[in-house]
């Protein structure tokens, strides 16, 4: 039967409307190791019209309307690598529906898969069409299939974030245990400050019965995204299983109390979805992240928000606090850094003058 | 007919095809009658597979039974599932006979034509007759589950009825007669109940009652509100421009309240409700498959109940005084995630044979069915990835599910019997339909894999499957499977796989709790150790026969055989022969227990 979802993924606004969210700037890719891809071809521009008006039209909130000038963008210009990569994302975007459960509509799916499929042959050395082709297979639970596509995309850029998180993640829910792990402690590497990257290392330590190192990385996920119930669920169960009652008990109150509030971020995202033209509704859930000191997150959200309505109260005063934060944290980090400085000097200072 | 006649009439034939297929589809909630089998195995020559089962439901006589369970559409929840099944040994006679529930219509019934549960009596062979009426059975309420037990400790099997609606006891008066004794014994409670479980509680000797029930159901407003159109968590318009809000589903479980459990304390053979005072009544969740067992080993059977849409409980029995919820902080009320799942069924055993006892629950569709192993001190963790079954279960909406060597050779494999709750799911294009394979996977190398043919195409031709049983109907020693489907009949399918050697225990204890509940065997066979619990209640709503079976692969002989009786005391026997059946009778605490042993069948 349908399954409440109170667990929270960072969904991030999109920033075609179909790329697909996720991608904070720390996860973009920090630049391309390989030659550039093979110019694409030139479309006409009746191509250029109908794939300018899909842009616009979904941007108006019309995605099935959208879908339709992107096709016939790729129709008028089936060379054309862009037309191809953004009727792939449009329509695995559109592809995601609700059917008790979340789900995906198969037909547009596979459309997806054909464009991308169809990019490959175009570009074949193109990692962000590799990536692609495999998210797609990936946000479709196919990760045996996705697999082979990040590796390739990781083959033409080892530094490609969302590819070695989502090839280690995809290791994992395969059961490929040695292949997770190498990939997860590389995407750990790539990305320090991925909770869910920690939270799946964590796991295969606790795995391993390495139960300390399982906890401290856990403890570190719930740091990064308090919302996210996988790491708490899990502390509850290991304090216990190591005898600590009074820490599986406080953490299993901070479990409920997080699902609480992830009950509230995930039905402002929810309206949010639902109302993409809503700067309120957007600023809502900039706020909610706010409140978990996500700073990034909710940052564009509030970006998104005032990109609609770049006047509005809420969403202003929610960048202000989001900057005073930035600010507070760049302070103390300093402060940190001084301190540590501090304590090192005096040691070394009775070193010497022992010496003496 | 000249073949340009043919030609003609087969033209109109295909535009009459292709207009009644448009008119149906222009219909937003038409359900395709027949939908095409979308994962039926291909016909393969059965000496060919590993794993094989015959649909001899027809041969059986069970064919003759079709359960009813609602509008064909599911317009409501309560006409989404039950079907519950027992295979249990009726009349004494060594054969395991098969209890078959029905349902109802929410709408009413013409009177007199009401659906009733039967049971058909194994004549032998796995042939089957029908004698409700002889049996004083044909309960006419909405049957979801039944559980089979010993309860008075007379050597007769009792029944126990969850229905929607009140539930109902038999007393198995002997000879296949079986009398109504619900009110005297207290029970009758009329909530929507769906698994049940006996278990000695308090450890007075005899067995006491938990019953988990689903959801607070008001047929009146559920009547009148008649879903149409928009449903509560179902509203979706997809974005390619097809109105999913026009494809009406039912209502619930979401947006309807759950229910609490029920715990019955037995005394002198009268239930009292003494949930409030072991502390169950304040927990509500959608409660169905309900277990027992002792995973920290501490002599207290607790009790396990999958819930669907939240967190699985597991109650904690506090030395017979209290029970304590303890699934989160032992590791399986949720998947490793965090995430709570749909959970339907759930079954134990121990899969990698360490000694320690596992957990399968079968789980909604999008959604993995989740396997849990233990671990010492009664803690789980979710393995499903681990050993490859998350991909294969992600598609299917479980139900009943155990694990068993059906092949004898001493690995232990799992099953599903899946079936989607929405039979609208076939008129979108989501990579599931309504009616589905059930599933079959074997431990090869530290990860479950589906053999070869998956089990033959009996085994995974598309059913709306939900209950399970597990027992040998032919009694040929390895184990058979009667499924419960939904508004059709049972499918009962004979195990023809090829098989090592086997040995099957029935243990008997002492006093009331003759059917030793809670009881452990760990059977020895060259290095390889194989546990089974007694009683537990495995599967989705159904009753498996008591007679625990172990496959012995090569060996024709078991070293030994440990019986941890259900008040703690071990004994041992063996060296055991293989391919017999042996009956071990408690004699009880400074007694020896007696061994017989016999061929499978008819006595």
């Amino acid at each position: 039967m349908p399954t409440a979802r109170l667990s929270i993924l960072i969904v991030l606004p999109l920033a075609l409307g179909c790329d697909g969210g996720g991608a904070t700037p720390e996860q973009q890719t920090a630049g391309s190791l390989v030659p550039a891809p093979p110019a694409p071809a030139k479309p006409g521009p009746e191509a250029q019209a109908a794939y300018d008006r899909a842009r616009s039209i979904y941007q108006a909130g019309d995605g099935p309307a959208a879908l339709v000038e992107a096709r016939r963008a790729v129709e008028l210009a089936p060379g054309w690598l862009e037309a191809r990569m953004q009727l792939g994302k449009l329509a695995l975007t559109l592809s995601s529906v609700n059917f008790g459960t979340a789900t995906r509509e198969q037909t547009l799916f596979r459309e997806s898969i054909a464009q991308f499929e169809a990019a490959h042959r175009f570009a074949p050395l193109d990692v962000e069409v590799s990536y692609w082709w495999g998210h797609a297979f990936f946000s479709n639970k196919q990760y045996a299939e996705a697999i082979p596509h990040f590796e390739h995309a990781l083959g033409l850029d080892p530094q490609h974030k969302l590819a070695q998180k989502e090839l280690a993640l995809a290791q994992v829910a395969e059961g490929n245990s040695a292949q997770a792990k190498v990939a997860l402690q590389r995407a750990r590497e790539l990305l320090p400050k991925d909770d869910e990257v920690l939270f799946q290392l964590g796991l295969q330590l606790k795995d391993e019965d390495e139960l300390d190192g399982a906890i401290a990385l856990f403890q570190e996920a719930v740091r990064l995204n308090p919302a996210h119930a996988g790491p708490r669920t899990q502390l509850v169960a290991l304090y216990q299983r190591l005898g600590r009652e009074a820490d599986a008990q406080k953490a299993a109150e901070d479990l409920a109390r997080s699902k609480e509030f992830a009950k509230r971020l995930s039905q402002a995202t929810k309206r949010a979805e639902q109302n993409p033209r809503d700067p309120a509704a957007l600023a809502e859930v900039g706020a909610l992240y706010l409140e978990l000191d996500m700073l990034d997150a909710g940052r564009s959200w509030v970006e998104r928000a005032l990109r609609l309505d770049p006047q509005g109260a809420e969403a202003r005063r929610l960048q202000q606090m989001i900057q005073m934060r930035v600010e507070q944290a760049e302070q103390e980090k300093q402060l940190k850094q001084l301190k540590e400085q501090v304590l090192i000097a005096p040691a070394g200072a009775d070193a010497q003058e022992g010496k003496h | 007919m000249n073949a340009r006649a043919v030609s003609v009439v087969a033209l109109l034939v295909v535009v009459a095809v292709a207009l009644f297929w448009m008119s149906r589809r222009s219909e937003p909630n038409s359900i395709p009658t027949s939908p095409t089998p979308k994962s039926a195995q291909p016909a393969v020559d059965p000496r060919t597979l590993p794993y094989f089962f015959s649909d001899i439901t027809e041969s059986s006589g069970l064919a003759a039974f079709t359960q009813v369970n609602g509008t064909p559409e599911k317009r409501w929840v309560v006409d989404s599932f039950g079907a519950g099944v027992a295979l249990f040994d009726a009349n004494n006679d060594g054969e395991l006979d098969a209890y078959l529930s029905n349902g109802s219509m929410l709408e009413g019934v013409v009177p007199g034509k009401e659906p009733r549960d039967a049971l058909f009596l194994n004549d032998g062979g796995a042939r089957f007759h029908d004698a409700t009426a002889a049996a004083g059975l044909g309960d006419a309420h909405w049957t979801c589950g039944v559980r089979t037990v010993d309860l008075d400790g007379d050597g007769d099997v009792e029944m126990y009825l969850t229905n929607y609606g009140p539930d109902v006891l038999y007393d198995n008066l002997g000879g296949a007669r079986f009398a109504d004794v619900t009110a005297q014994a207290g029970l009758g409670d009329p909530r929507w109940s769906t698994g049940a479980a006996f278990l000695d509680f308090d450890h007075d000797g005899d067995l006491d009652l938990f019953v988990a029930n689903y959801l607070e159901f008001d047929e009146p407003r559920m009547l009148k509100e008649r879903p149409r159109g928009t449903m509560h968590g179902h509203s979706q318009t997809l974005k390619s421009g097809q109105e999913l809000a026009d494809v009406t589903v039912m209502k619930g479980p979401m947006g309807l309240d759950p229910a609490p459990s029920i715990f019955y304390l037995n005394e002198d053979g009268r239930f009292r409700d003494a949930s409030v005072e072991v502390g169950i009544d304040k927990l509500t969740r959608f409660g169905f498959q309900v277990l027992t067992f002792d995973p920290d080993l501490d002599g207290w059977l607790d009790v396990l109940v999958v819930n669907d849409v939240v967190e699985d409980s597991l109650w904690h029995n506090e030395q017979g005084k209290r029970f304590k919820e303890a699934a989160l902080n032992l590791g399986m009320a949720v998947r490793q995630d965090g995430v709570p799942q749909g959970g339907m069924g759930g079954a134990l055993g121990d899969y990698d044979g360490d000694g320690v006892i596992d957990l399968w629950v079968s789980n909604y569709v999008e959604d993995y069915s989740t396997l849990f192993r233990g671990k010492k001190g009664g803690f789980f963790d979710d393995v499903t990835n681990k050993v490859g079954l998350r991909r294969d279960t992600w598609s299917m909406v479980g139900w009943g599910c155990g694990l068993v060597d059906f092949d004898s050779d001493g690995d232990v494999e799992l099953f599903e019997i899946n079936g989607h709750v929405y039979p609208q799911v076939d008129l979108l294009d989501l990579g599931t339909s309504y009616k589905q394979s059930n599933q079959l996977w074997e431990w090869r190398d530290g990860r479950y894999v589906t053999p070869a043919g998956g089990g033959g195409a009996a085994f995974t031709l598309p059913r709306a499957g939900r209950s399970s049983a597990l027992g040998d109907v032919d009694s040929d020693g390895d184990v058979d499977l009667l499924v419960g489907n939904l508004d059709a009949p049972p499918t009962l399918l004979r195990n023809d796989s090829r098989n090592g050697h086997w040995l099957k225990v029935l243990v008997v204890g002492s006093g009331k709790n003759r059917d030793a509940i809670g009881a452990r065997l760990l059977l020895s066979v060259g290095a390889k150790r194989h546990l089974r619990l007694i009683g537990t209640g495995g599967g989705f709503l159904g009753s498996n026969e008591p007679r625990e079976h172990f496959g012995l692969g090569t060996a024709t002989q078991a070293e030994t055989l440990e019986v941890t009786w259900p008040d703690g005391r071990k004994e041992s026997f063996g060296p055991l022969d293989a391919d017999k059946l042996y009956t071990i009778q408690d004699a009880g605490r400074g007694g020896q227990a007696r061994v017989g042993e016999s061929p499978i069948g008819r006595r």
